[in-house]
């Protein structure tokens, strides 16, 4: 059975930064509560202090009828509290059950094959199909992302807290995710969910709190209240929810493939013009953050041509691709993307030395003064650009990756999953963003699991499918529906 | 309250060893009135020069993410081919002084390209080329030693110009070079990048391989010119010399808080932390504890700064846990 959850006044402060000012806020048992907000609204930081993770300041923690002035993880745990964090924290090299049932203890000796078969009866139940005997680091990113959700549901949680579980899933995932949820809420369980993607709020919960700032704004009833409210409270101003169009037609033909293999994809053929944004679409595993790493010369093409501005290219490795003025924003931002004890501006920085500095030697002021314009044009929320990338919120985060990518000033751009966990008052932004790239005649090549995104923003989509190319729509055929037949024939 | 107590401790954990060595100066002053004279501190220094370069060299090797265990016997070899050289074959001192340079900086790069080639950890290659380069110093020097080596070439080592020694200005130049290269260059910049998260600096178009085995070749070099020192000082050269570089180095780095997982590591941290090293095996010579003793000591203090080194990673993890 679920329990019940109160937060009051729940205040953190980090050093220039009041990351949670006085929040208070209490969750029915069994009832599914969104928290959304901004990037750095403190919704991750809430969470965390619920898990104890983080200390609070200031406030108390009520879970069923226990009162807690601070809680522990030990005392969150033996409590019920179960969180899957924003970001993973799987080993690796264990396998999936190893995972699943890691820090329970069941005697003295591990018994694979016991916990093996105890996984692949929970991961059933649950509608998940995967190979609990397989090691985690062979899994895709949204499988990882599932077996963290089934690590957290398995430990007799009372209370459930997921942070942007589906930042890495596609529609199919998401709907098994939805799956899980729904039966916990048949279990009576209580479930905090935290997502960017406003959708999902409406498909699944039945309350959503609002932040911003590190204060509690307001909470509605799911049913009474609708996208452009909630928007309204998040960002405190009106927003309009329209994908911005660039005014100029495209150009010449900046990047071309032809019939290029490797790295898992099979001859596939496409280009893109300057001015113009082409959508990959597909499902998970359907090749195409692979197509980005082998144009990006991260792996290698065993046969085929690609060709930049019409001349053919031999793209050996990143540094070539780099040089030839394509740049990648890789899809996971954490272990590809940035430098965690860096600074903001140390990471904006290192993929534009020459720009900002000499040819040998750096300038720590141009730098400075790039962080600030990035900062400001993306709108990374920090006090100060001297701040570790690692004390910014996920959000945050892969801002400064784009800024990285984008301060490199490349005219041929692969975005993968570009505004992964980015909330949407930001996202507008980088749309904008990425129109008056092309409007500078910049072509990009964009994944995005986000279908709204994707049709949005594209000037045409391939869709890929165990690493073929299935189809091309030109904008006028647009539509969800198809892009998913196209992804999912066989 | 959890906020006082983490910033209080964040103070603790950046400076612990800047009080470690004040309080070792305080008590070991205080101990015998002979250690603060300005005769003993210079003593100090002279045992510490060739320690101070090569752990500035292992330092940046660190910061990139490696580690290297070959640095004794590449000083080794360095400083008996040096002295061959000159004994032997009446070489000119300066172009002895650059053969160990450049000995030492081949010897780098021979462990950079080992371990790119071969996708092996720096610490298996340096593992086996550290034997290597002890059996060509053994084979090279015939097991002898080389004594009465020029006086030009000791004065490097030895002299002073007035209480002052010479290879104190050689040294402060060196290191400050180096610090300036770590932070105001680009190569500096990969040298962190590819350290910090190698994934990451690979697809920002930073060729991995490259930058690490010119930083192996770097060091090279640094240990190199820390032989020729070594050598100079004592006026002899032997296969034996400059072997406990190595050991001595990683301590030294470790306790100036480079991380050993790379990525994070400043000089002047290393510098503090040759410091302390020296201040340890002075204060403990002067109170007459034998050497054995002294390798103890050495290694309790090696365990406990690897201990508060992953301490200090795990404190910054739970920080950051779940973002
Ligand atoms: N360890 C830390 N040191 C300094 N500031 C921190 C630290 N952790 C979080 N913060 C700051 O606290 C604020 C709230 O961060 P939090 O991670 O809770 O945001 P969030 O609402 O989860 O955002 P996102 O949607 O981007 O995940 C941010 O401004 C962040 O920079
Ligand atoms: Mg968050």
């Amino acid at each position: 059975m679920g329990k019940s959850l109160s937060m009051k006044n729940i205040t953190k402060r980090y050093p220039g930064v009041l990351a949670l000012d006085h929040v208070s806020i209490e969750i029915k048992a069994g009832e599914i509560r969104a928290l959304v907000g901004e990037n750095g609204a403190g919704k991750s930081t809430l969470i965390k202090v619920l898990s104890g993770a983080v200390t609070n300041d200031e406030g108390e923690i009520r879970v069923g009828d226990k009162v807690f002035p601070h809680i522990t993880t030990l005392q969150a745990r033996e409590n019920g509290i179960a969180v899957v964090y924003q970001e993973g924290s799987l080993v690796p090299s264990l396998s999936v059950a190893e995972n699943v049932y890691l820090g329970k203890r069941f005697g003295r000796l591990v018994n694979h094959k016991a916990l093996e078969h105890m996984a692949a009866q929970t991961f059933e139940h649950l509608g998940i199909k995967v190979n609990p005997g397989t090691a985690v680091a062979n899994l895709s990113p949204a499988y990882r992302q599932l077996v963290e959700i089934v690590k957290a549901v398995s430990q007799d949680a009372e209370i459930v807290v997921m942070d942007e579980p589906t930042a890495q899933l596609t529609v199919d995932e998401v709907e098994m995710l939805f799956g899980i949820i729904r039966r916990l809420k048949a279990d009576g369980i209580t479930v905090v969910y935290i997502s960017h993607r406003l959708d999902e709020i409406f498909e699944i919960t039945d309350s959503v709190t609002v932040m911003r700032d590190g204060k509690y704004i307001t909470t509605l009833d799911t049913k009474e209240t609708n996208k452009t409210e909630l928007i309204e409270y998040m960002v405190g101003r009106e927003l309009s929810l329209s994908y911005p169009r660039s005014s100029k037609p495209p150009g010449e033909v900046a990047l071309e493939l032809e019939n290029v293999t490797g790295n898992g994809d099979k001859d596939v053929s496409l280009y893109v013009r300057g001015g113009e944004i082409l959508g990959l679409g597909g499902l998970v595993g359907s090749g195409r953050t692979e197509l980005a790493k082998v144009i990006f010369g991260a792996a290698s093409a065993k046969t085929g041509t690609i060709l930049v501005r019409g001349a053919k290219v031999e793209i050996k490795s990143p540094k070539d691709a780099v040089s030839r003025s394509i740049g990648l924003i890789p899809e996971d931002r954490k272990s590809e993307g940035c430098f965690l004890k860096m600074t903001i501006q140390w990471n904006v920085a290192l993929m534009n030395l020459r720009r900002t500095g000499t040819r040998f030697f750096v300038n720590e002021k141009n730098e400075r003064e790039q962080a600030l314009r990035y900062r400001e044009a993306l709108k990374i929320k920090t006090p100060s650009v001297a701040q570790l990338v690692g004390n910014l919120s996920g959000g945050n985060q892969q801002k400064v990756v784009l800024a990285k990518v984008l301060a490199a000033q490349s005219d041929i751009l692969i975005f993968d999953e570009p505004t992964r966990g980015i909330d949407v008052g930001a996202r507008s932004e980088i749309y904008e963003l990425m129109v008056r790239l092309l409007e500078e005649g910049k072509a990009i090549i964009m994944i995005s699991s986000d279908m709204e995104e994707l049709l949005g923003m594209s000037d045409r989509i391939v869709v890929l499918g165990e690493g073929r190319v299935r189809g091309e729509l030109a904008r006028e055929e647009f539509s969800q529906q198809k892009v998913l037949e196209l992804a999912s024939v066989e | 309250m959890k906020k006082q107590k983490s910033v209080v401790g964040s103070f603790l954990r950046k400076n612990v060893i800047l009080l470690l060595l004040v309080a070792m100066i305080v008590i070991f002053s205080i101990a015998m009135r002979a250690f603060l004279s300005v005769t003993n501190l210079m003593n100090i220094y002279n045992q510490n020069a060739s320690l101070l370069l090569s752990s500035c060299g292992l330092a940046m090797i660190m910061i990139s993410g490696g580690i290297d265990l070959s640095i004794g016997y590449i000083a080794s070899l360095c400083g008996v081919v040096a002295a061959i050289l000159m004994k032997n074959y009446g070489v000119n001192i300066y172009v002895a002084i650059l053969a160990a340079l450049v000995i030492g900086a081949a010897c780098g790069a021979l462990n950079g390209f080992l371990s790119n080639r071969l996708r092996i950890h720096t610490m298996i290659v340096t593992l086996a080329t550290m034997t290597l380069f002890q059996g060509l110093s053994y084979i090279i020097s015939g097991s002898k030693s080389y004594s009465s080596l020029p006086a030009a070439f000791k004065f490097l080592g030895q002299g002073y110009i007035g209480k002052v020694p010479v290879s104190i200005f050689l040294v402060a130049l060196i290191i400050a070079a180096g610090s300036f290269f770590l932070n105001k260059t680009h190569f500096g910049r990969y040298m962190y990048a590819i350290g910090g998260n190698p994934d990451a600096a690979f697809l920002a178009g930073i060729n991995v391989g490259s930058v690490r085995q010119r930083t192996f070749a770097l060091n090279g070099a640094m240990v190199g010119m820390a032989a020729v020192l070594l050598i100079s000082r004592s006026g002899s050269a032997s296969s034996s010399m400059g072997t406990s570089l190595q050991f001595d180095s990683i301590t030294a780095c470790i306790l100036g808080g480079v991380s050993f997982t790379g990525g994070a590591g400043k000089i002047g941290g290393v510098v503090l932390g040759v410091l302390c090293l020296g201040v340890l095996s002075n204060g403990m010579q002067l109170v007459g504890w034998g050497i054995y003793t002294q390798y103890v000591v050495k290694s309790i203090l090696l365990v406990a700064a690897i201990a508060f080194d992953l301490y200090t990673k795990s404190k910054e993890l739970a920080d950051r846990e779940g973002e």
